[in-house]
């Protein structure tokens, strides 16, 4: 017995009793969906929530990016009603706005929501065999502290005296002292607020998982044998507790100086030092990333696991290096400010460590190789994204080799070959991984089937426009470009680079016009699908015991680990087919 | 038809990635994608940067290639379930150890090409450093070099707008203040980034290699150089950008007393 | 189904391709509009909002007839000048020889393909370059009044062989269309196209500085339509030379929002200028006809051209209004006995800078306060209604430059549009040198040394 299954079997010995199934009274539809406290209208109201805020997100990016292609052009559709100013081209402090606003709404209001709360939400609870969230008003409290935070960050728009324009990192003193960022007078404080209400929603939500997670598990499922997606959560989660406070502090730091002319941060303001927001900034935002990529290598690995009809390859090594990057991730934040001038020898720590946190990465890259060898692969759309997740995220991970090491940082730093490798990371991995997910629990979700075909279409476009936007931006990082440029002619050496902005931002441009298939597909399942049955997958975890879509409390029928997720094989197969003859709807399903 | 599309996927994204990783010099468009580096030590920052491509290229190839063998095998096969293997000691051993090797040897060369940055600017026979003063504002670049008291940072200073002169050959010393946000002085044939955080000075050090300069650079020849502000620094961040001029010691001289000058003119 | 969509997938594909291609965004056409304030006025003289609004209009009409639009812009040639080849749409007339010389060889970049073309004998004309069809739109735009009015060999040079004419190989034509390229620094129309990418977002599309990142500027862009401009080396309040326009571009003004412009190529700078000017020209005959008109309660062709007439009288003038200084001193030999002097003088009753400037020169003496009509305390106005901030000498930050004849022609000459005086005759040079001497003495926390230290 390992030390993982010991610690997991102590833990799980208290933990195993009767579990009551309350009785939700029947309530009217604004009860139900609105005052909800079922996990899964929470989680679905997430999903809704998140996706409207990544469209917001994207129609920011593009508008950017036609200013980066064509700079002081007329943005087609929209320009002519938001910036009247110039005849509708972007003007230089919306542009600063705007980018501004982008990461700020992907990282806060899009990924870590989509995944942490509507996925976390919804899966974590089915996934444990529970009938609900430990704090189900916890929960629906961290959905509904998610809304100031966006009215915040939408009124930021038009906030008197302009939007935030310090960049999504909002480094001091641009962020702290009014005068030097005409345009962003009220708007920076409206992000500050913003940012606060997402992370207690954030901080709320991970107490919730973490307590659901070890007081709520199934009988018998012991921690050896939780979902690689309740691992990844709670991983996430953890960080989130553990690095949440210091950018709410930090922020609330910031807040004073705005207002009350603090000078934490502001040298002008007494004997502040902007260094420190930095790092109180990265000491969040560094392991915000993991936060932003755990839970989907979770959702992954379960993916994969299910369609390669096969157990996923080294459990213990897939968890050990889950917590190993989570661990790393608290000690490499520096790496963020190489060039802000460290102690040589402080530098060479964050070197160190960054370089470090590439063995468990390439850890978990192996064995989901090694857990699609000898499957018998079902290439749904589902597995698709999954294993387009693995292809970009390596990509993603192997350039931030360069990024890691100082001599080549110091050029690199700050360029669009940095743009490109978050990118890669977050929309190439987080993305896909929750489009991934989505086509694999969408019938757990609604009881209907997503259009395989469909499916496939949307998956091939994506996955072949995603590489046509970020794969330029290595090139024109290494050009000089610098992010956050308003126009690159005025860089040194960027016109004849400038056909490839303009190619990068036709992609864009289709790579949103295709989510479109994606909607269609949607739209179609949810009006005329298949219906789905319970396991249309035939897989092993909990959450497919469970009625499609489940009703209040879940499971209509006690529920118990069995031999856990990933028992494919190992002659249970035919005991459950006989246990669940209802099982068997659907059996070809997904051989698109 | 997925079961050969998707590998083909994957591994057209990885090739078009190896590709662009291994030709960042020259891209085809009629434009060298790096600009060519001139200082000392340039050449080993260039030489790891191609390195580390080298290895990415390859741990590239090697997991696409075996994404897309698993995918063409796994997929073709009847309905059923898959192998039993649930994991294998040995396995995950080899791709821990041997990726740490190659890291450890990364990181050995990393020190050593910081070792050769750090000791650049100091070798002998350079001669003193040339100071120069950046005082860097939204959104531009002011250059201060040392009056008639030699030191820069002071009164007398004569100074520049948005153009650096620098002699080759010689040490450079920047000696960097901001007076409102955080700037970022970046030059890339410098191959350097230094971020001018308000409130302190930085020091930025490097010698420009006359050799490395375009053919037959003489000293009363220049070269030019591009510079840009990297560090986001409000909504004129993209337009703070300036030129270096890289001449010969005559001629920063000559330049110099004409800038000199410049403070008394009249007009 | 699966080939079905896929089919479906493809044709849509392409259809977007396709699509995308005839989409190309393209800059926003500028219009030049008739400020609010006109209207206003004609209101002040008792006209009907209505009729305000006509007479507002036949401004717009008059300004249109006089300096065109952005798209075509062009100065009106008034009969008087005809006789005397006067066309300010060719400002280049005032370049010397030097400035000719680094004008032309910029253009020798900027035109390189038209001059290939023309060394080859080929017609002109811009190749079209992959992908940037943005690019070529908007170079077409700007070249087509070039390449189809002036590129007439005629124009060229009246006694040189047209093309076609002889047939032997005209390098003459050749030889002069060369010269004419490498001399062509930006027409209007592409000096508007480099204003409204590089100026208009603080300056405006009039030149009134309310662009629309302009407007949250402390200090505000310079509004051009009054025609003065501070930081200039002609008598305070005098219309600018070229060569001050040109200088406030290149270095541009310490302490504000307004970088310099100097890695713009000397052709597009002048450029630049030339625009400057016509929208600064625009506004004030806009305020001059405005003014007459208001009084008359109509517009008329003969009024817009005499006040465009009065209006340009002020602008040649400009050579003439050189504030004079004396050849400079070198600040570093100014002694102590230098300063001192110029402290006395700094608080004494002949120069009075301490009623504005303060004691300390903070920036904060009495007299920049007046009352208002409610008997409150406010700050006096300058010329473009902004509240008067004299400048703490103390920060060492000088917008106009902190050369030594810099400070000499603001104490001297005063600073055009504000409260600043021109200095008390009873001031000699000696006294203004001290003055300056002490000035420059005042800067202080700037060049102190910075806390803390980054190790290398």
């Amino acid at each position: 017995m390992g030390p993982l299954a010991r610690l997991a079997h102590r833990m799980t010995d208290d933990t195993r009793r009767v579990r009551v199934v309350p009785a939700h009274a029947p309530a009217g539809s604004f009860r139900r969906y609105i005052l909800s406290t079922d996990h899964k209208t929470i989680g679905i109201q997430f999903l809704i929530t998140g996706t409207f805020m990544a469209l917001l997100g994207a129609l920011l990016a593009l508008i950017m990016r036609v200013q980066i292609a064509w700079p002081g052009a007329e943005v087609p559709i929209v320009g002519a009603t938001l910036f009247p100013g110039t005849g509708g081209s972007v003007p230089p402090d919306v542009y600063a706005a705007l980018f501004t606003l982008h990461g700020t709404i992907m990282t806060f209001f899009v990924i870590i929501p989509l995944l942490t709360g509507a996925f976390g939400n919804y899966l974590i609870p089915l996934m444990i065999g529970a009938h609900d969230m430990a704090f189900p008003k916890l929960n629906a409290l961290s959905y509904w502290l998610l809304w100031p935070g966006i009215v915040f960050i939408v009124l930021a728009f038009g906030a008197p005296g302009g939007g935030p324009g310090a960049g999504w990192t909002a480094y001091a003193p641009l962020s702290t002292i009014g005068a030097y960022a005409p345009g962003s007078l009220d708007g920076q404080t409206y992000w500050l607020l913003a940012v606060t209400f997402a992370g207690l929603s954030s901080l709320v939500g991970s107490i919730n998982y973490l307590v659901t997670v070890v007081k709520m598990r199934a009988p018998g499922l012991t921690l050896g044998k939780l979902p690689l997606t309740v691992w990844g959560l709670c991983i996430a989660a953890v960080i989130q507790l553990m690095a949440l406070p210091v950018l709410t502090s930090g922020a609330a730091m910031m807040a004073m100086d705005r207002v009350f002319q603090a000078g934490f941060f502001s040298p002008s303001q007494g004997s502040g030092e902007p260094l420190l927001w930095q790092h109180l900034f990265w000491f969040y935002s560094h392991p915000a990333v993991y936060v932003m990529v755990l839970p989907a290598m979770g959702l992954v690995s379960d993916i994969m696991s299910v369609h390669a009809r096969k157990a996923i390859f080294g459990y213990g090594a897939m968890v050990m290096s889950m917590l190993t990057i989570a661990g790393l991730g608290f000690i490499v934040w520096g790496h963020h400010m190489f060039t802000s001038g460290m102690d040589p020898r402080l530098e060479l720590g964050f070197l160190s460590s960054t370089v470090l946190i590439a063995l468990p990465s390439g850890v978990k890259v192996f064995n989901w190789i090694a857990t699609l060898w000898g499957g018998r692969i079902r290439l749904t759309a589902a597995m698709q994204f999954a294993i387009g997740f693995v292809a970009l995220f390596i990509i993603g991970g192997l350039s931030g080799l360069w990024l890691a090491s100082t001599p080549n940082d110091a050029y690199l730093h700050d360029t669009y070959t940095v743009v490109a490798h978050f990118h890669y990371i977050v929309v190439g991995g987080s993305l896909l991984a929750m489009f991934g997910g989505i086509y694999h629990w969408f019938p757990k979700m609604v009881g209907r089937r997503l259009s395989e075909s469909l499916g496939t279409i949307h998956f091939v476009g994506t996955f072949v426009l995603l590489n046509c936007v970020f794969l330029p931006m290595h090139q024109l990082g290494f050009a000089g470009m610098i992010r956050r440029t308003y126009d690159p002619y005025t860089l040194p050496g960027m016109e004849a680079l400038q056909p490839l902005n303009a190619f990068v931002t036709w992609s864009a441009m289709l790579l949103g016009l295709w989510q479109l298939w994606f909607l269609v597909n949607v739209v179609l399942a949810l009006v005329a699908g298949p219906a789905s049955g319970r396991d249309p997958w035939r897989a092993r975890s909990l959450e497919w015991r469970a009625p499609s879509p489940p009703g209040p409390g879940n499971f209509d029928a006690p529920v118990a680990a069995g031999a856990g997720p990933y028992a494919y094989g190992l002659g249970l197969d035919d005991d459950l087919r006989a246990a669940r003859p209802q099982d068997d709807v659907a059996r070809t399903g997904g051989q698109a | 038809m997925m079961r050969y599309v998707l590998p083909l996927l994957v591994l057209l994204g990885a090739g078009a990635a190896f590709w662009s990783v291994l030709s960042p010099h020259e891209l085809g468009l009629g434009a060298a994608v790096f600009p060519d580096e001139v200082t000392r030590g340039g050449e080993a920052v260039d030489r790891l940067f191609d390195e580390i491509a080298a290895l990415m290229g390859f741990l590239l190839l090697l997991t696409a290639g075996l994404i897309a063998w698993v995918v063409v095998r796994g997929a073709g096969r009847r309905d059923g379930l898959g192998s039993e293997r649930t994991g294998s000691a040995a396995l995950e051993f080899i791709w821990t150890a041997l990726p740490a090797v190659a890291l450890a040897l990364l990181l050995v060369r990393q020190l050593e090409v910081r070792k050769v940055l750090a000791d650049a600017p100091s070798a002998e026979g350079l001669g003193a450093p040339f100071v120069v003063g950046v005082d860097a504002h939204q959104f531009e670049w002011r250059f201060r070099y040392p009056g008639r008291d030699g030191a820069v940072w002071t009164a007398d200073d004569v100074v520049t707008v948005n153009e650096l002169a620098l002699p080759a050959g010689r040490p450079v010393e920047l000696v960097m203040r901001s007076r409102d946000v955080i700037h970022s002085f970046f030059a890339p044939a410098l191959r350097t980034k230094r971020d001018i955080v308000p409130g302190r000075d930085t020091r930025l050090a490097f010698v420009i290699d006359p050799e490395d300069l375009p053919l037959g650079f003489t000293s009363g020849q220049e070269a030019q150089l591009g510079l840009e502000c990297a560090e986001l620094c409000g909504w004129g961040h993209g337009a703070m950008v300036g030129r270096i001029r890289v001449l010969g010691a005559d001629a920063l001289t000559r330049w110099l007393t004409a800038r000199s000058d410049e403070r008394l003119a009249t007009d | 189904m699966t080939a079905l969509s896929g089919l479906v997938a493809l044709g849509g594909f392409v259809a977007l391709l396709g699509a995308g291609c005839g989409l190309e965004p393209v800059p926003p056409v500028m219009e030049f509009t008739v400020s609010p304030d006109t209207q206003f006025a004609f209101e002040d003289e008792g006209l009907e909002p209505a009729d305000a609004a006509v007479a507002a209009g036949q401004v717009e009409g008059a300004l249109q007839l006089l300096f065109g639009s952005p798209a075509r812009p062009g100065y009106l040639v008034l009969e008087a000048w005809e006789a005397d080849e006067r066309d300010p749409n060719f400002g280049q007339d005032e370049l010397d020889d030097a400035a000719w010389e680094a004008v032309a060889r910029d253009n020798e970049v900027r035109f390189a393909r038209q001059l290939e073309a023309v060394r080859k004998g080929d017609h002109v004309q811009v190749p079209r370059p992959w992908g940037a069809v943005a690019t070529w739109a908007r170079w077409k735009w700007a070249f087509s009044p070039l390449i189809e009015a002036r590129v007439d060999p005629s124009n060229l040079h009246p006694s040189s062989p047209v093309p076609g004419d002889s047939d032997e190989p005209s390098f003459t034509w050749a030889d002069e269309a060369e010269r004419f390229w490498q001399r062509q620094y930006p027409a209007l129309v592409e000096s508007a196209a480099l204003y409204q990418r590089h100026c208009v977002h603080c300056h405006g599309v009039t030149g009134a500085g309310d662009g629309p990142s302009g407007v949250t500027l402390e200090p505000a862009p310079r509004d051009f339509r009054r025609g003065v401009f501070k930081w200039s080396a002609v008598e305070a309040g005098h219309r600018p030379r070229r060569a001050d326009l040109l200088r406030v571009l290149e270095r541009g003004v310490e302490g504000t929002a307004m970088p310099s412009f100097a890695r713009l190529t000397r052709a597009e700078r002048e450029g630049l200028v030339d625009w400057v000017r016509l929208l600064a020209v625009r506004g004030e005959t806009e305020l001059l006809v405005t003014a007459l008109a208001a009084q008359r309660g109509s517009v008329t062709p003969e009024l817009a051209t005499q006040a465009y007439g009065r209006t340009w009288s002020r602008w040649d003038e400009a050579a003439d209004r050189l504030a004079e200084v004396p050849a400079m001193r070198d600040p570093d030999a100014f002694t102590p006995e230098d300063v001192a002097r110029g402290a006395a003088l700094f608080a004494g009753d002949t120069a009075k800078c301490t009623t504005c400037h303060g004691a300390a020169g903070h920036g904060d003496g009495d007299a920049i306060w007046e009352l208002d009509e409610d008997g409150a305390r406010t700050r006096r106005l300058d010329l473009w209604g902004a509240p008067s901030a004299p400048r703490d000498l103390t920060l060492g930050v000088f917008h106009g430059g902190d050369r030594p004849a810099d400070l000499y022609r603001r104490i001297r000459y005063g600073i055009g549009g504000t409260i600043m005086p021109a200095a008390d005759p009873g001031l000699s040079e000696d006294d203004v040198f001290a003055l300056v001497a002490y000035v420059l003495s005042l800067r202080g926390p700037r060049f102190a040394p910075a806390t803390g230290e980054v190790p290398r």
